[in-house]
């Protein structure tokens, strides 16, 4: 029987002892230990296949572990009701690796999603996903469906998405993997800023160049279990 | 400024281009369009049943055949107490009475004339039975006991034939009940499989939203929005239709019998009860959808 753990954590996100597979298939993950601390940033690194997506999916409650506890928030998601992992998703941003926008809706619409499913009003809404839509260089996007976007204006619109609602942890998959360089570093800038004011970034990316780049930590997958690294980059501030 | 409550609710499900739309829509209102001609004839049954039932009062009247061959005092009398007797054996009876020559007199005085002799004709001789209120006679079963002991005798058939017509009419009423019933399941059943069918097509988009922190009631709500929408419009369609139908059907039938159809009515309730059907009919899908949407998705991830 697992203990029950719903009491104060001093980690953001604690996994413990966990093990993962998808159906009947092997475990992809075996016991892996990581305990992110509040206002961290970490890179995820691994080779295709390696679980980087798995690991995410489990810290944004879209798996849950088949062995071990997953803690967020200082709460067991193993004992979370449905209402509330709705409450404790508010609280995250996630940029998915293939965007997963919803294809059929306006890029506004698209990034007011997680403010409307909050019960936010419109006004606030327009107000909100206005002030980010300019801030992303978006504006004249703005009312254009989605499917209708390149593959760069739609990561934009993913990443305004998943920062609009000032996320405590801000969860990427490989984020910069069809933008130009210059963008790029526009988005890098962003989530640094956003760590700054205090969010908890994780961003899963095949880019030694990008990591070389800043002065972060790097959680490293292979061979169904996770390295941590220290930072190896040139400072942080260099941008 | 914009309204702040819009009829057309903002939603990330496409559910107005949903394929089973049009299937929902024709089948919400062709339910409505039966349910309000099985509900017209379920309510005419009602008025018809009640209306019998009170014609029904609790006399009855007994006829005693005139003898072929001429009878002596004393046979006559034996004639009349065997039927007398079987009356008041019977637990239901209060009194016997036999009709007075004198009130038959009255009786035939249309036919006959206020001065006309009736005792040298071959008139029946009729028998008043008065029943106790709180009891049940069964007619059928009584007929057939008299005729074994007084063949000469009969029941007045027009009491006996308006039960049959009450026992007939409430087995009509049962199956347009039961009918009701099971244009109400059908509606259900097929929301029911409509949502989820199209819950499966759009589970890629309530997997976003619920990443993006939805609650089931998020999704639910979309769905109950939709389906209030789709149920009262082809639930008014349907109303109108049935409406139309009853109508037509009255104005032909009122020339081929204005009698007979005098006593046929939905009532006043009857129709009011019809006129918010559009209205059942939202809520009800919008029930159905709602309670489907949160049972589907609670087996989701
Ligand atoms: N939905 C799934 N069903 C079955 N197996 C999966 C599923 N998603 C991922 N996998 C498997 O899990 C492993 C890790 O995949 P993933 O987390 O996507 O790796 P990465 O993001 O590092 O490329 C791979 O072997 C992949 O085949
Ligand atoms: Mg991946």
């Amino acid at each position: 029987m697992p203990q029950k753990q719903d009491t104060i954590n001093d980690y953001i996100v604690d996994m413990r002892h966990v093990g993962l597979r998808y159906g009947n298939g092997p475990e992809i993950m075996t016991d892996i230990n990581l305990s992110l601390d509040y206002g961290s940033f970490h890179f995820l690194t691994g080779k295709s296949g390696a679980g980087k997506t798995s690991l995410l999916s489990l810290m944004y409650l879209a798996l849950k572990p088949t062995a071990g506890t997953v803690t967020v928030f200082g709460k067991n998601t193993g004992f979370a009701d449905r209402d509330d992992m709705a409450l404790m998703r508010r609280r995250l941003g996630v940029v998915f690796q293939d965007f997963r926008l919803l294809e059929h809706l306006s890029a506004f619409d698209n990034v007011a999603v997680p403010l409307r499913v909050r019960g936010m009003g419109e006004n606030e809404v327009r107000r909100r996903v206005g002030e980010l839509l300019r801030w992303v260089e978006l504006e004249k996007y703005r009312d254009k469906i989605c499917s209708t976007l390149s593959g760069g204006e739609k990561q934009r619109v993913a990443i305004a998405r998943a920062v609009i609602n000032r996320p405590e942890i801000l969860l990427a998959d490989e984020p910069t993997g069809s933008v130009d360089d210059d963008i790029g570093s526009r988005i890098m800038k962003l989530f640094v800023e956003l760590n700054r004011l205090g969010t908890t970034v994780v961003i899963a990316t095949h880019s030694t160049e990008l990591i070389s780049r800043y002065n972060y930590p790097r959680i490293h997958l292979e061979n169904k279990s996770l390295k941590v690294f220290p930072p190896q980059g040139r400072k942080t501030d260099e941008a | 400024m914009k309204p702040k409550i819009s009829f057309k609710k903002h939603s990330e499900l496409p559910l107005e281009k949903d394929g089973a739309n049009l299937f929902l829509k024709v089948m919400t209102t062709v339910s409505v369009f039966v349910f309000v001609l099985v509900f017209a004839v379920y309510l005419v049954l009602n008025g018809v049943v009640q209306n019998w039932t009170v014609g029904m009062s609790n006399t009855l009247t007994v006829q005693l055949e005139p003898s072929e061959r001429a009878l002596s005092a004393s046979e006559q009398a034996q004639r009349r107490q065997v039927v007398v007797d079987f009356f008041e054996n019977l637990d239901a009876v209060e009194r016997v009475g036999f009709v007075s020559e004198k009130q038959m007199q009255k009786l035939m005085s249309p036919w006959l004339g206020a001065d006309a002799d009736i005792s040298s004709l071959p008139l029946p001789e009729l028998l008043d039975v008065k029943l106790k209120s709180d009891q049940n006679l069964d007619m059928e079963k009584t007929a057939a006991a008299l005729s074994e002991k007084a063949p000469y005798a009969s029941l007045d058939n027009h009491r006996l034939w308006l039960e049959r017509l009450v026992k007939f009419a409430n087995v009509l009423r049962l199956l347009s009940f039961l009918m009701l019933c099971m244009v109400f399941s059908v509606c259900i059943l097929s929301i029911s499989y409509a949502v989820c069918t199209s819950l499966a097509i759009h589970r890629p988009i309530i997997e976003i939203l619920h990443i993006m922190g939805a609650k089931d009631s998020y999704m639910a709500s979309q769905y109950a929005h939709q389906n209030f929408i789709l149920g009262f419009c082809a639930g008014l369609a349907g109303m109108l239709l049935g409406v139309l139908a009853i109508k037509s059907i009255g104005s032909v039938a009122a020339h081929l019998n204005a009698t007979l159809l005098g006593g046929l009515s939905i009532g006043w309730k009857g129709w009011l009860l019809m006129l918010t059907l559009p209205l059942w009919s939202a809520l009800l899908s919008m029930t159905t959808a709602w309670i489907n949407v949160k049972r589907t998705l609670r087996k989701m991830v």
